[in-house]
């Protein structure tokens, strides 16, 4: 046997029906075919669940995707993917997370978990390298997400295990509640919290102590130095402050998510961007595995001036001049999307409260795009008079209304009142109110659209369009984020295609040149294509919501006509016919056998 | 690119009240929080603007003036207030096939995929 670099060789099998693990060894080909993430999602996906599977049933399985970089000592390797038969969408979802629990799975000798069947009692799996548990969790159900983190620890008397986790959203099956890890990380689109959920399986928690067998370190080694010494020439913005601190010049250039995408700009937006979080509210800056760009912003709020203090640092901490909430650091703070989909598209301006809604999103499990998106609709539906007072328990829904936000958060997530009617997501709520409301949905395939407005951001419209998991800006539909979802790279580190290929190299020892990383790429893109085919969807559900088709005061709206081009230029590059069908010369292409697809024929 | 700006605008002393944004700050000469006004010699266009200020890859630049977007070759006024922004720049293509790019320096065509997130 070769010696092998970036994997195990070991595929853990987990049937909750049984409550039984199983070992499973793919083979070097396999790894060489898939790399990880979406492709190694759509391959189980494939072979597991069939056509028609309840994704809140126990025909379809959950996949937990790291790839062969993740746990590599190199900047970007923090990555890992989560991919199911979406309650959402009812295709595939497939979501990436940072942090560190795909590098700890990794460093605890497994390449990828597959989750099939539904416990009948609540449950979390325990590995420890080589030692795998199926475990109560009777004693978690329920909890938040960082009270869940304290009692998993202490039931192991063990500081750095790492854990992913559905909150009580996901135990709530809210149809957008996402898998959590390390408290602040979210797999988030695509309702995987709601299937984790669906199984019982409350939370994964993994402690490894296995260095990733690496087949060229110094090229690691050198990678990592050309990242940390050139962070203010390639990075600075993402070091310096995080994703956000560009609104202002989307703001400017029309392209604004803003009163559920109708407006294009938003006058508050410098009360909200990154800048002001680090000038108001931000403690530090953190760090996901091996990496020196630390992105991630930490906030902290008291609610009182007598409560705020300093920091170990001696950073000052903020409060909440009114006295309301309290932002708890743990739960990191807002990105981008956040920023954008529970303030800006709702035209609030209340940076505190944004602050509190990201965290309880993060402690709830709530896919804070889906969750901003679908009160964004509902603002609107309440503007026009399509929901009223009498179907929302007497509780407004405003745009620009912060408090309402943090309000309806709870409600969703804990589904209560008109909070079970939103937990389906706006495209379902729109279906029952009916009155034209599917006119200001912002959903693809089912699914609420990142706060990137195509419109605006012309890259982002074959993402919209072709995503196999819907209206996901970071589900990869290109040659470059795709193999980066495949192998587990972050999409914000800046390294060339050259660099990622001496990256892959250096970790797997492979002789792979530039066109086998496109292959692996549109593998990936033609598997997840083949399983929705599977779950019913056509060239139809390859479009954008109406609302995309009116024009912006800057920007044009995208005709139909526009889009369809836009569509059948990439079904022809990925060997797709004009349906969007993969064809059998496309597949034998990417050498995609019927093995690997069982079920499709 | 040409680095002498060639606009027909005003040569006339100006002073600008200008705001960089995020990181762009450490290109304002007189800092204080990346706000502050700026003396332009030369042409009166937001290019030379640029140029003396010395920021890279400008072209990638979103700059607003008196809160309205306007192109780099756009003259400028006195007291015009002139916010720049740069976009988040990493590794991500937003569309299509990757662009290859031999020179590592070069990196505008990737960055330009993923601004302002």
């Amino acid at each position: 046997m070769a010696e092998r670099f970036g994997y195990w060789n070991k595929v853990l099998h987990v049937d909750l029906n049984a409550g039984t693990t199983t070992i499973e060894e793919p083979g070097d080909e396999f790894y060489r075919m898939y790399g990880g993430g979406r492709a190694m999602s759509a391959h189980y996906l494939l072979k597991h669940v069939p056509a028609g599977a309840d994704p809140l049933g126990p025909d379809n399985v959950f996949v937990f995707a790291p790839g062969v970089i993740t746990g590599a000592p190199v900047p970007g390797a923090g990555r890992h993917s989560v991919g199911a038969k979406s309650p959402l969408s009812g295709g595939i979802a497939e979501s990436e997370a940072g942090g560190f629990w795909g590098a700890e799975l990794k460093r605890a000798g497994w390449d990828g978990i597959i989750v099939h069947g539904v416990s009948d009692k609540p449950v979390y799996l325990y590995i420890n390298n080589d030692e795998v548990e199926i475990r109560d969790a009777s004693h978690l159900w329920g909890k938040i997400t960082g009270d869940v983190e304290d009692a998993i620890r202490e039931d192991h008397d063990d500081q750095f295990i790492r854990i992913a986790q559905c909150g009580p959203a996901g135990e709530n099956l809210v149809r957008f509640a996402c898998v959590m890890n390390d408290g602040k990380e979210a797999a988030g689109r695509g309702g995987m919290g709601a299937v984790m959920g669906s199984k019982k399986l409350k939370a994964v928690a993994v402690r490894g102590t296995q260095p990733v067998p690496i087949a060229d370190k110094s090229i690691l080694k050198s990678t990592a130095k050309w990242v940390s010494s050139t962070l203010d020439e390639n990075h600075a913005n993402f070091s310096h402050f995080g994703t956000g601190v560009a609104m202002e010049g989307k703001n400017l250039d029309g392209g604004t998510p803003s009163r559920n995408f109708k407006l294009g700009q938003f006058d508050e937006i410098r009360k909200i961007d990154a800048v002001a979080v680090g000038e108001n509210h931000r403690i530090q800056m953190d760090a996901c595995f091996a990496c020196s760009v630390r992105c991630k912003k930490v906030v902290q709020i008291e609610m009182s001036e007598a409560d705020a203090g300093v920091t170990r640092k001696g950073v000052q901490i903020s409060h909440d001049p009114q006295g309301r909430y309290r932002v708890d650091p743990r739960y990191g703070g807002p990105e981008y999307e956040s920023l954008a989909s529970l303030g800006g598209n709702l035209n609030v301006d209340d940076l505190v409260a944004i602050c509190k809604a990201n965290e309880m999103c993060n402690y709830l499990g709530l896919d804070s795009i889906s969750t901003g998106s679908t009160i964004a609709w509902a603002m609107e539906a309440f503007e026009k008079g399509l929901i009223t007072l009498e179907d929302t328990d007497g509780e407004p829904m405003r745009f620009q209304h912060g408090d309402d936000v943090v309000k309806w958060i709870e409600k969703i997530a804990m589904r209560e009142g008109y909070g079970d009617v939103l937990a389906e997501g706006s495209q379902r709520v729109s279906a029952q109110v009916g009155m034209g409301s599917d006119e200001f949905l912002t959903t693809v395939k089912g699914v609420e659209m990142g706060m990137h407005d195509p419109r605006h951001m012309e890259g982002m419209r074959e993402t919209y369009l072709l995503a196999p998991a819907g209206g996901d800006h970071g589900n990869p539909v290109s040659d470059r984020n795709g193999l980066r979802n495949a192998v587990g790279i972050c999409s914000f580190l800046a390294y060339d295609d050259e660099q990622t290929l001496d990256i892959l190299k250096a970790v797997t020892g492979w002789d792979i040149d530039a066109e086998e990383m496109k292959t692996i790429s549109h593998r990936g893109q033609t598997l997840a294509r083949l399983f929705n085919n599977r779950q019913g969807f056509t060239r139809e559900d390859d479009k954008l919501p109406v609302r995309f088709e009116e024009d912006l005061p800057l920007h044009e709206g995208l005709s139909r006509d526009f889009q369809d081009g836009l569509v059948q230029k990439y079904y022809a590059s990925h060997g797709w016919d004009t349906e969007g069908v993969p064809t059998a010369a496309g597949m034998a292409d990417l050498g995609i056998s019927e093995d690997s697809v069982t079920l499709t024929t | 690119m040409e680095e002498t700006p060639t606009s027909t605008s005003s040569v006339a002393m100006l002073t600008l009240q200008c705001r960089l944004v995020g990181e762009l700050r450490r290109y304002l000469p007189e800092g204080n929080r990346g706000e502050g006004s700026v003396e332009l010699a030369g042409p009166a266009t937001i290019e030379n603007l640029l140029i003396q200020l010395e920021i890279p890859e400008r072209e990638l630049l979103v700059v607003g003036v008196n809160g309205t977007k306007a192109p780099h070759t756009d003259p400028l006024s006195d007291g015009d207030e002139v916010t720049i922004v740069a976009p988040m720049t990493g590794g991500a293509s937003t569309s299509g096939d990757a662009p290859q790019d031999d020179d590592r320096k070069r990196r505008s065509t990737y960055r330009e995929a993923t601004k302002y997130g």
